[in-house]
């Protein structure tokens, strides 16, 4: 939502895309979102169970990626001036293990005029990247966002 | 005999069975973890003086923490818990911002199933709602469930 220096809709052109930095996924981030979320399933938890898994080991839950996601393009794309996060669409397209690096990718890919002059509505597409350069989750968000009158 | 955890596999999944979760409040502690955790200091969910100066009247949580909680709660339903291999896919409406000291709990309903060559696809339309029953955040997931093992 709107920081000081964050910018308005009118200042954000379609096209512009934007690169965050890696952050390497660890076992202790694992941990921490089990108990954060209170989502302990197997597939995040059970070392065992899931050696004998379609994954062979324990993997990220879908949404740490989504959250970490959400911290590394704040440190990759200049704030916006969000009235409101309103939809996300998104697809889980392969794992996070334990030791993977990810980057996050973000296009501004729709503006969108409301019948409110204060505000309009814009689409980001967002792809998760590994250290293969694999696409292991990617989607798109709709954002409320204040414009200049 | 042998005894196995319990599950809900992809042959008990209902269409259409609606079920509660229990429910959770989320707490400043919920909120500064999480902040902490993604990495994503949004102001509104950590700086008071700027939350205070927007119609929302104070910090709220962030969107995705709701989320991420709902995630939990959908685990906390009397029921044995579906057995999922993969996690496929998401449609999320965000509606109502959700206050420190709010509760939230879910409604999770099956709404379609496909038998794959191993499991098979379960859609359910998750609803998170406050403690005034009002609708926070709404969407579609998509599990690939697994077939209940042969004996």
């Amino acid at each position: 939502m709107s920081e000081p220096d964050a910018r308005y809709f009118d200042e954000i052109q379609v096209g512009e895309e934007f690169l965050s930095p890696g952050r390497t996924v660890t076992e202790t981030d694992i941990v921490i979102f089990a108990g954060l979320s209170g989502d302990y399933n197997i597939l995040h938890t059970d070392a065992e169970f899931m050696k004998s898994s379609i994954f062979g080991e324990r993997i990220a839950h879908g949404l740490l990626g989504l959250s970490i996601s959400s911290g590394l393009l704040s440190r990759g794309m200049p704030p916006l001036a969000i009235i409101a996060f309103l939809e996300i669409r998104w697809k889980f397209k392969g794992p996070i293990k334990i030791g993977d690096t990810i980057k996050v990718r973000a296009k501004v890919v729709q503006k969108k005029e409301t019948s409110k002059p204060d505000r309009g509505i814009i689409t980001v597409q967002r792809q998760i990247l590994n250290q293969r350069g694999e696409v292991v989750q990617e989607g798109e968000t709709e954002l409320m966002v204040t414009r200049k009158r | 005999m042998s005894v196995t955890a319990p599950a809900t596999y992809f042959d008990d999944v209902v269409v259409g069975e609606e079920v509660r979760t229990a429910a959770r409040t989320v707490t400043e502690a919920d909120v500064v973890r999480y902040c902490q955790f993604s990495g994503d200091y949004d102001p509104m969910a950590i700086d008071e003086e700027h939350a205070r100066t927007t119609g929302l009247g104070g910090r709220v949580a962030p969107h995705f923490i709701v989320h991420t909680l709902s995630s939990g709660l959908s685990w906390r339903i009397p029921r044995p818990p579906l057995a999922i291999m993969a996690f496929m896919g998401l449609e999320w409406q965000f509606f109502k911002p959700i206050r420190i000291g709010e509760t939230v709990y879910c409604r999770l309903k099956s709404t379609a199933k496909r038998k794959m060559k191993e499991g098979g696809v379960v859609i359910q339309e998750h609803s998170v709602l406050n403690q005034h029953n009002e609708l926070v955040q709404q969407g579609k997931v998509t599990f690939l469930v697994a077939s209940r093992p042969t004996a």
